[in-house]
């Protein structure tokens, strides 16, 4: 791996881990622990512009690292974040080789799955299968929360166009 | 719209529709019967631990309950609500969920493992005493 290359993943972790930190403190009541998603908006780009194994060490490192800065390290709200979060990334990495498939489409369908392996997590860690009352609140939200992140990210690819020799 | 937007506009549009009557279908399911007498149990390691009758409560008062020995949580109850004043935990969410009043909204602790489920009193298959 080059060193340019190096250097930018390690500018996308920087600021997915700072993007993940800033919406953990813009709290939203509705449903505990529904966040925008603003660190989604790296993974997303980082799944179009690097390999994939490159955005699934930006997704591994920005989750430890949040938790580690929130103080969640190892407890019930890192393993739904990192459920959450390996999901997504795996469907999103997944639809992006599919053709004719939009990014908006990739982003609502990561942001989906984002709550559904949170929600799983919850039921198993809280035994109690009353947390699924949450799903469709989470679903609902989740198409906002998608459709902001892929707009987002439409927008970056058109405006940053990383020359092949610029990363590799 | 020529073609090639359109073939990539229409799945999003499927995708939307089907997440949001998927959610709604589920939203009925999961809505409780509307009840006239709401029962708040507070449940930890899952056990009821508190439990109290909503629809009797005439002014705010606070409560105290203790989850387990030297876990103590405050809560405020009133006619058919109920909220977490203060908490042990780290996150915070259960306090800043605030007032809750339907069987559709617990309120969930993922730090310390509790939570505060309403229901109406025709739940009850079975009272034990």
């Amino acid at each position: 791996m080059k060193l340019r290359r190096i250097v930018f993943i390690s500018l996308l972790i920087a600021i997915a881990s700072i993007l993940g930190y800033v919406e953990s403190l813009i709290p939203i009541t509705l449903v505990p622990g529904v966040k925008l998603g603003l660190a989604n908006i790296v993974i997303l780009f980082s799944i179009y512009h690097f390999k994939w194994y490159e955005a699934l060490i930006i997704t591994l490192i920005r989750i430890v690292l949040v938790s580690l800065v929130l103080g969640s390290f190892l407890n019930v709200g890192f393993f739904m974040s990192l459920s959450g979060g390996l999901l997504s990334y795996l469907l999103m990495v997944l639809l992006k080789n599919i053709k004719n498939i939009s990014i908006l489409f990739v982003s609502i369908s990561g942001a989906l799955v984002h709550g559904l392996g949170q929600i799983s997590v919850a039921i198993i860690v809280m035994g109690a299968s009353q947390v699924i009352y949450y799903l469709p609140l989470i679903m609902l939200l989740s198409i906002p929360t998608g459709v902001i992140v892929g707009v987002l990210v439409r927008e970056l690819n058109k405006h940053i166009k990383l020359e092949k020799e610029e990363i590799e | 719209m020529n073609s090639d937007k359109a073939k990539k506009i229409i799945p999003v549009i499927i995708l939307i529709s089907a997440v949001v009557i998927i959610s709604l279908i589920l939203l009925i399911i999961t809505r409780h019967k509307k009840n006239e007498e709401i029962v708040a149990k507070i449940y930890y390691e899952n056990s009821v631990i508190y439990e109290v009758d909503l629809s009797k409560e005439d002014d705010v008062r606070t409560v105290e309950v203790e989850l387990k020995e030297g876990l103590v949580i405050k809560i405020e109850v009133k006619k058919d609500a109920i909220r977490v004043i203060d908490a042990p935990c780290k996150r915070k969410d259960c306090m800043k969920m605030s007032w809750t009043s339907s069987p559709n909204k617990p309120i969930v602790c993922l730090d310390l493992h509790y939570m505060i489920i309403l229901s109406g009193k025709s739940d009850y298959d079975v009272v034990i005493e």
